[in-house]
């Protein structure tokens, strides 16, 4: 299932902090939809330390859409969009 | 993608090395102040006067240049994917030549003395030199070319010849020698040292550090890819037109100089005026007076062009240096230290917090509790007190000269208390990261 967070209008660090806090508490099955402005490079290393992965998908020049989920769930992986 | 991404957290240096940059940069600005205190109108009778030109220094040296060489070893490792080598070590070494290098040409101005100069000369010699050095051996290795990276080469270059430059006019100061003709030599060393360097490396940062943090949509394409290279050659057709006399190669060089950086200041403005986030932010109202700055600067030539006879009036040039030193470079820079110094707090505790096991992790705060914004505004509204001051310093020093030396003092003291203030936070969780991690 998707959760859903649209980072585009906040501050650094506000995104990466509101993006980890949504991280914490996903499921299992789930995956994290992230609406942002810019891709958020910093963040891809710390979440991959914690065990996610991510896909980026640049819609227009000011905003990225990021799906990210736990590296092991695979269910979660398969229903996330594809790219187009 | 992926390899830059994760290069970027474990390449940033060790926190120390932007900081120590940064915790003396105020440190100098609040000499300058005391300088002006001392010195009075005397600082304003021309801008060859010794204590006028050690003033200067110590604003362009001690505090611009110092923030500037902490925040490139910190941003380049982030932005391009790359560590510093031996990040520590050289920069202890960079900031200490800086710090000596400064005194001692600042000494050298005030007592005329070639001691000092020679001194000077070889601090800030060994301490540039290593810096640039590194940051090209650095920008070779970058994997990421973005625009950022690309105007970071173009100010480096600048900073090369505004150094070669500055070493040239100290040599000439301690042993002159034939046919050097030192005020040609000034105005191209102040020229590169402002607009090639600190106005081009300010330029590569707002590309990146408005859109991001002011939350405004990103500069044009075009404007990030060409503008600073245009700016850089420019300014070398325009020392060519200097160097040998060439009147229409000054004239036109020169015009499209100025047009660069107004079309920067004003895109910028612009940008700021589209914000998506409507909350008053201290960085962006100091980078607006930065900007104004820039246009008034640009409309003060326009006036030397129509009333020739203003240029060679002292206040003239007084303007011209207040504005684009002061009001343009000490605010944009003070403005940026107030997002870089907490952020990089922040980051550098989230980094540390997040390699602990879950259970042992502690709440960070918000980066807005480690400085709260009606501190900053304090420190702003000094600051503006010191360019009203200052440009009222211009016209009557006699009134307002020491004035305007107390609040920068006071504005500058203010600076650096506040970063004292985010470093001290940093420095509690930081030991209390370090319990968590020993098993407490």
């Amino acid at each position: 299932m998707e959760q859903f967070i649209d980072v585009s209008k906040l501050e650094p660090p506000e995104p990466l902090e509101r993006i980890l806090e949504k991280l914490e508490a996903l499921n299992e099955g789930d995956f994290l939809s992230v609406s942002h402005r810019r891709e958020p490079i910093p963040l891809y290393a710390i979440i991959q330390e914690n065990g996610f992965s991510w896909r980026c998908i640049e819609k227009s020049p000011a905003h990225f859409q990021i799906y990210i989920w736990r590296t092991n769930d695979q269910k979660a992986e398969q229903s996330i969009p594809r790219s187009r | 993608m992926l390899n830059s991404a994760t290069l970027s957290l474990e390449q940033a240096p060790p926190i120390s090395v932007p900081f120590r940059f940064f915790l003396t940069a105020p440190l100098f600005a609040a000499f300058a102040g005391l300088l002006m205190i001392y010195y009075g109108e005397g600082l304003f009778v021309s801008r060859w006067m010794p204590s006028t030109l050690a003033f200067v220094h110590l604003l362009t040296i001690g505090f611009l240049a110092m923030v500037m060489c902490g925040a490139m070893m910190q941003m380049l490792p982030v932005l391009a994917g790359v560590s510093v080598p031996r990040a520590l070590l050289y920069a202890s070494i960079v900031h200490l030549f800086l710090i000596f290098g400064t005194l001692f040409l600042v000494a050298g101005f005030i007592y005329s003395d070639s001691l000092f100069f020679t001194l000077a000369l070889f601090q800030l010699g060994v301490g540039f030199g290593l810096f640039i050095l590194l940051i090209v051996v650095t920008l070779l290795r970058v994997k990421v070319k973005n625009n950022t990276v690309k105007s970071m080469w173009l100010a480096i270059i600048g900073l090369l010849i505004a150094i070669a430059l500055g070493l040239l006019l100290a040599q000439s100061l301690i042993s002159p020698f034939d046919g050097f003709r030192p005020a040609m030599m000034t105005d191209l060393h102040l020229s590169w040292g402002l607009l090639g360097w600190i106005g081009l490396l300010v330029m590569g940062v707002a590309f990146q550090v408005v859109p991001m943090f002011q939350i405004t949509p990103e500069y044009p394409q075009s404007a990030q890819r060409f503008l600073p290279l245009a700016l850089l050659i420019s300014l070398a057709v325009w020392s060519l037109g200097v160097v040998y006399e060439v009147n229409l190669i000054q004239e036109l060089s020169g015009l499209a100089v100025i047009i660069g950086y107004l079309l920067f200041a004003l895109s910028t403005l612009i940008l700021q005026a589209q914000r998506k986030r409507k909350v008053a932010d201290i960085t962006l109202l100091f980078w607006r007076i930065g900007m104004l700055s820039i246009v008034a600067s640009a409309v003060l030539i326009a006036l030397g062009k129509l009333f020739p006879e203003i240029i060679s009036q002292s206040e003239f040039t007084f303007l011209m240096g207040g504005f684009l030193i002061v009001s343009f470079a000490l605010s944009v820079i003070n403005g940026m230290l107030y997002k870089i110094v907490p952020f990089l707090t922040w980051f550098h505790l989230q980094q540390r917090n997040l390699a602990l096991p879950r259970e042992k992790r502690v709440k960070l705060p918000n980066m807005k509790t480690a400085l709260p914004d009606r501190v900053a505004r304090r420190q702003l509204i000094a600051h503006i007190t010191m360019l009203v001051l200052l440009f009222a310093a211009i016209f009557q020093p006699q009134w307002f000269a020491r004035a305007a030396g107390v609040a920068l003092f006071v504005s500058s003291m203010m600076l650096w208390w506040n970063l004292i203030v985010v470093t001290r936070s940093y420095r509690a969780y930081s030991s209390k990261l370090l319990r968590r991690a020993a098993g407490a």
